[in-house]
């Protein structure tokens, strides 16, 4: 059986196209999928799941939004196959509007980092050239940087790197669930 | 005061802070996720309020001649409302 998607240093997520109700991604290593992200439609809160194929036999990880509203949301992140909460992650609104900013809370609701887009400079491009300047986020922590999500430029397509150095320190489960949220919610605003 | 949340896996209650209301937290004792429900939105706030403004101006109108016909106009309101939470 393959690896699951956050044991991996480096994976892609990939937006499906044509989805006529909600959305759908693909996780990829290299070439070979290593998990489906199902996004429900017609749901009044954010409910994400992810399996490990497309069969949708075993369920990976849930992310479910507390509010309705997007804005300065929390999106609850499990484990689906230990039933453990893994940690969250808090939209901030506010700072959103001109650059993209995430806070990372722990398992007790503890921030411990932020996921932010590169610059001010580049996301205020971006807000003006809308999805012509593909998005770069870093996750950083006290211990400093511990992840990198890069947008691949592709107009039509949502595409997102994920890398993260070898030592990190941050639960590899929480910075998978904080790239699903970046390319279910920040990839949708841009399409 | 908030209801308390009794954990499915381990049966301890707590109370949830009230950012945690309609969240999956962990259970402070056994660890394990918790389904809280409720919710913390701002709409979700604005509705409530909205609720008991409906069912009062409801119960107001319909109680002008007998003022049961308003309790049970504004008992409805508020009894769907009651209902209707449990739907997130």
């Amino acid at each position: 059986m393959s690896a699951k998607p956050w044991e991996l240093s480096s994976y892609r997520l990939r937006r499906k196209v044509l989805k006529l109700f909600g959305a759908s991604f693909h996780v990829y290593d290299g070439d070979t999928i290593v998990a489906v992200c199902k996004q429900k439609a017609f749901k009044l809160r954010e409910d994400i799941r992810l399996y490990r194929d497309e069969e949708q036999t075993q369920e990976l990880m849930l992310i479910r939004a507390r509010q309705i509203v997007d804005f300065s949301a929390c999106y609850d992140i499990v484990d689906s196959e230990t039933q453990q909460k893994v940690g969250a992650m808090r939209r901030r609104g506010l700072k959103s509007i001109l650059r993209d900013s995430w806070e990372m809370l722990d398992a007790r609701d503890t921030p411990i980092g932020k996921v932010e887009e590169d610059s001010m400079a580049m996301a205020m491009l971006r807000r003006l050239l809308s999805n012509l300047v593909p998005q770069r986020f870093q996750l950083q922590t006290a211990n400093g940087a511990q992840a990198t999500f890069r947008q691949r430029w592709n107009p039509f397509v949502f595409s997102l790197e994920v890398s993260t150095p070898a030592g990190a320190a941050v639960d590899p489960r929480l910075v998978f669930g904080a790239a699903v949220l970046l390319a279910a919610i920040e990839g949708r605003q841009g399409n | 005061m908030r209801d308390p949340v009794t954990c499915p896996h381990c049966r301890h209650a707590f109370e949830p802070r009230r950012d945690q209301l309609g969240g999956l937290i962990a259970c402070p004792t056994c660890g394990r996720v918790v389904d809280v429900p409720g919710l913390h939105d701002p709409l979700w706030q604005l509705g409530r309020i909205g609720i008991v403004v409906f069912a009062a101006a409801l119960g107001f109108w319909f109680g002008r001649h007998e003022p049961w016909h308003g309790a049970v106009a504004a008992g409805a309101v508020l009894g769907l409302a009651w209902l209707l939470r449990f739907a997130f």
